[in-house]
């Protein structure tokens, strides 16, 4: 494999394109930028130039010469040059997109194709730590040194004549062996600790593309918007940073375009003209809360029950806000460029439950909503509880631990074939696992319980005994072990053997799927059918449910689609809504009529973007929509995920 | 006497430096490395080329919900590997004294479970006689060695039969 040649330019470019737009998007406020954005536009045309990038070059002189236009006459950007000038930056980050996604095919030896966005899977590091972590890696490199001549200096004892002293001596080395060890495996968890800190993004890489939308947001709907972020220095994890950007660019438009009210209304209530969004992001133990706020006018209780209620969803229980959750309900009565309050929110659940994180919204009337996005910091670094059952142990992410509680006659019935926990007042799924981990062994009456939050609510896990907390890196099982809809992956315990480590949404899950005959898992079929007419589509969700684990069969129309369904034990489809002959919602309306196929769930991907397109397609009776043009790995897996486990 | 020593080191000296100046091709001469071993009554030898490791057995996690003949899970150099039962793989009587696991080349994440080797074997390839059949199956053909006649298995093949079964996607 070649090294990726823009490898360094991709970085530096980023960078230079992120401090163009803020400065950009702060000139009204901070005129006197305007040298520092000319240097900036300048770097990125001289950096593109070197990697022979034209087209960003181009774009990069379009820029520097506006500006050298007002630097040298001493004048400001008007709005008007701002906004072209923000335009050019978009363009430049389509270029660089292009070429990053180019750079690595061709690093790859791969074909080159555009179209890969930007994203959050490099790390930029400071030669002090790089330093850190070098002298970490010459300190254990000194240590191997050290043990091996002990190694020798034992090995010279046993093959050298006997002397009356040699129990000391060997003990001695024995003991120096010891604690040399100690010290190398103490010096390797120092580096393995600096690394897993290495890896970790600040939050504040998210934030210009942020600003960037709450700005054009304000420009398409004329209203005068101040955006703030907080809280950048925050550290966590690119792979759980990067699904979670479209979840929080919904979420930052919907607050300027549906939150904050006209400045004419503002004035009407009393409110600065100006209204105010906000991004704040906070560690909270071994999660992040992204915060997105908006001192607007609040969610409309009323219209979110009009529009369930007209839609056939369920208005009484609970709270009404959950409802801005469910796919395609909206109470705005227009379509715009701009999604209306529920459009979207669908998604941003599906992707921040992919991340097995969890949404919270609080709306006060006339002054503002408040959306928490809770994610772990990282999706392979976690703490774990160790549980045993009988004879086995698992390990159960913390954060998915809210309580434990020892059983007693008080607080567990046997409900039909299963049994619940009563817990603070509320009657939950109690599983057991004892019978699917160890088939032989002897079933005994469990001593206490877990409760664990899953997104299909509180669980029980009857259990043994725990047997402590741990950090541990998960990692997948392996493809040739086949899937367990129950099990995360696995990590190393410290004598280096793996130990299973527990799914709590799969439990929360096999809570929410059919009676089962006995307390094992049910096991749904893990084969996928895609029916898309585009074989670049088909390619593309091959390709990922594949690498995701799952065996996958393509249909090429809605035609070949039902034959296929009905001829194999699937447990899924995926389906496209533009199809010649039969299309996506005829398609889907026909699985739902026979009776054969009516429980196999349906995800629909398709480049309609319109509530009329979702609406559509939940009359007919899909479980998921995924908008093509915001199409996301992890919300897609994340889709299939909780439809097929 | 010293005559013929010398001129019988000369010899030995001249050999020893054209060795070193010819390099060694398994392929000239059509070499194969393999580890044979016993499994029921039958002997079975394996590439080493096809191995990226081997190690003793380690402790076995059971697995829940796993694929036929896996065994369950083990660390082997470093990855976390998926344990399959050679015999019942390939239908030999099993043992109870499997104590190695090779690490297939083909997939790292598949360790094959199996008796102690009873030798390391160098064999010319042109021995190994093919059955019409044997383009299928995990065997590629036997060899006759000191008269007992070797089971010559592909360990890449192995691993395909083991995901064709379930054991992951192929």
């Amino acid at each position: 494999m070649k090294e990726d040649p823009l490898r360094y330019f991709r970085v530096e470019a980023q960078e230079l394109v992120g401090q163009l737009e803020a400065g950009l998007l702060s000139y009204e406020k901070h005129p006197e930028l305007l040298p520092e954005l000319f240097r900036f536009a300048h770097t990125l045309k001289g950096g593109a130039r070197v990697v022979r990038l034209e087209a960003t070059a181009d774009l990069a002189h379009a820029m520097e010469d506006v500006l050298a236009h007002h630097r040298e006459a001493g004048t400001h950007l008007s709005k008007q040059e701002v906004m072209e000038l923000l335009g050019i930056v978009d363009a430049v980050r389509v270029e660089l997109s292009q070429a990053s996604a180019n750079g690595r095919k061709e690093a790859a030896g791969e074909a080159q194709t555009p179209g890969a966005p930007l994203d959050f899977e490099t790390v930029r590091i400071g030669l002090s730590e790089m330093d850190t972590l070098a002298a970490g890696a010459h300190e254990a490199e000194s240590l191997f040194t050290a043990v091996r001549a002990e190694l020798r200096e034992l090995a010279a004892l046993r093959h050298g004549h006997g002397t009356v002293d040699l129990a000391d001596r060997i003990a001695e080395r024995e003991r120096r062996f010891t604690t040399l060890s100690d010290s190398l495996e103490l010096a390797l968890r120092r580096l393995s600790d600096k690394a897993s800190v290495l890896r970790l993004l600040d939050a504040s890489m998210a934030f210009p593309e942020l600003e960037r939308a709450a700005h054009d947001a304000a420009a398409l709907t004329g209203k005068q918007v101040s955006f703030t972020a907080r809280g950048g220095n925050v550290k966590l994890d690119g792979h759980v940073l990067s699904p979670l950007r479209s979840a929080l660019l919904h979420l930052v438009r919907n607050a300027v375009a549906h939150g904050v009210e006209s400045p004419f209304e503002r004035s009407q209530r009393g409110k600065p003209e100006t209204g105010h969004v906000e991004v704040l992001v906070e560690r909270r133990g071994p999660r992040i809360a992204f915060i997105v706020s908006d001192d607007g006018g609040g969610i409309d209780r009323d219209a979110v029950r009009r529009a369930a209620a007209a839609r056939g969803l369920a208005t009484s229980e609970g709270d009404t806000l959950d409802l801005i959750f469910q796919p395609g309900l909206s109470t705005s009565s227009t379509v715009s460029d701009l999604s209306g309050r529920g459009v979207g929110l669908d998604a941003v659940r599906t992707a921040v439950q992919a991340l097995k994180g969890r949404v919270e919204v609080r709306s006060n009337p006339g002054a503002g909503t408040r959306f928490e996005l809770h994610v772990p910091v990282s999706l392979s670094s976690m703490r774990a509880l160790a549980v045993r059952f009988g004879a086995r142990t698992l390990l159960i992410p913390l954060d998915s631990v809210v309580s434990t509680v020892l059983l007693s006659a008080s607080n567990w019935v046997v409900r039909g074939e299963g049994r619940s926990l009563l817990h603070e007042g509320a009657a939950l799924p109690l599983h057991d696992l004892s019978s699917w981990l160890d088939p032989n062994a002897k079933q005994q009456e469990p001593r206490l319980a877990l409760v664990l939050q899953t997104n299909g609510g509180l669980v029980g896990l009857a259990a043994d005994a725990l047997a402590g907390t741990r950090d541990i890196f998960l990692r997948p099982l392996p493809s040739a072990a086949g899937g367990s809809a129950l099990l995360l992956g696995t990590a190393f315990d410290d004598q280096g053997d793996p130990e299973l480590v527990l799914d709590p949404q799969g439990l929360g899950l096999a809570a929410r799927g059919a009676p089962r005959a006995d307390n094992e898992p049910r096991k749904k079929p893990r084969k996928i059918l895609v029916v898309d007419d585009s074989l670049t589509t088909r390619m593309l969700e091959q390709s990922i449910l594949e690498g995701a684990g799952y065996d996958v069969e393509l249909a090429s129309s809605a035609k070949e689609g039902l034959e296929k369904a009905s001829q194999g034990q699937y447990g899924l489809i995926v389906t496209d809504v533009e199809m010649p002959g039969m299309n996506g919602y005829e398609f889907t309306a026909e699985t739902r009529r026979r009776p054969e196929l009516r429980a196999i769930p349906v995800i629909m991907v398709s480049s309609l973007a319109s509530e009329e397109s979702r609406r559509r397609g939940t009359e007919a009776g899909i479980n998921a929509y995924i908008v093509k043009g915001e199409f996301d790995q992890g919300a897609f897996l994340g889709a299939v995920r909780e439809w097929l486990g | 006497m010293i005559d013929e020593i010398d001129e019988h080191r000369k010899r030995l000296a001249h050999a020893f430096d054209r060795a070193f100046s010819e390099p060694f091709s398994n392929e000239h001469r059509r070499l194969g490395d393999f580890l044979v071993l016993r499994l029921g009554q039958h002997w079975y030898a394996l590439p080493v080329d096809e191995l990226a490791g081997v190690q003793n057995k380690k402790a076995i996690q059971f697995l829940p919900d796993a694929p036929p003949f896996c065994l369950g899970l083990s660390g082997v150099r470093g990855r976390v590997a998926a344990i399959y039962d050679l015999g019942a793989l390939i239908g030999a009587p099993s043992s109870d004294r499997l104590s190695w696991l090779l690490q297939a080349k083909a997939d790292p994440e598949v360790a094959l479970l199996v008796p102690k080797p009873e030798r390391y074997l160098r064999a010319e390839l042109d021995r190994i006689v093919c059955e019409a059949s044997a383009s299928e199956g995990v065997t590629v053909g036997a060899l006759i060695d000191d008269g007992i006649a070797i089971n010559v298995l592909s360990v890449a093949r192995v691993v395909s039969a083991i995901r064709a079964r379930g054991g992951g996607r192929s």
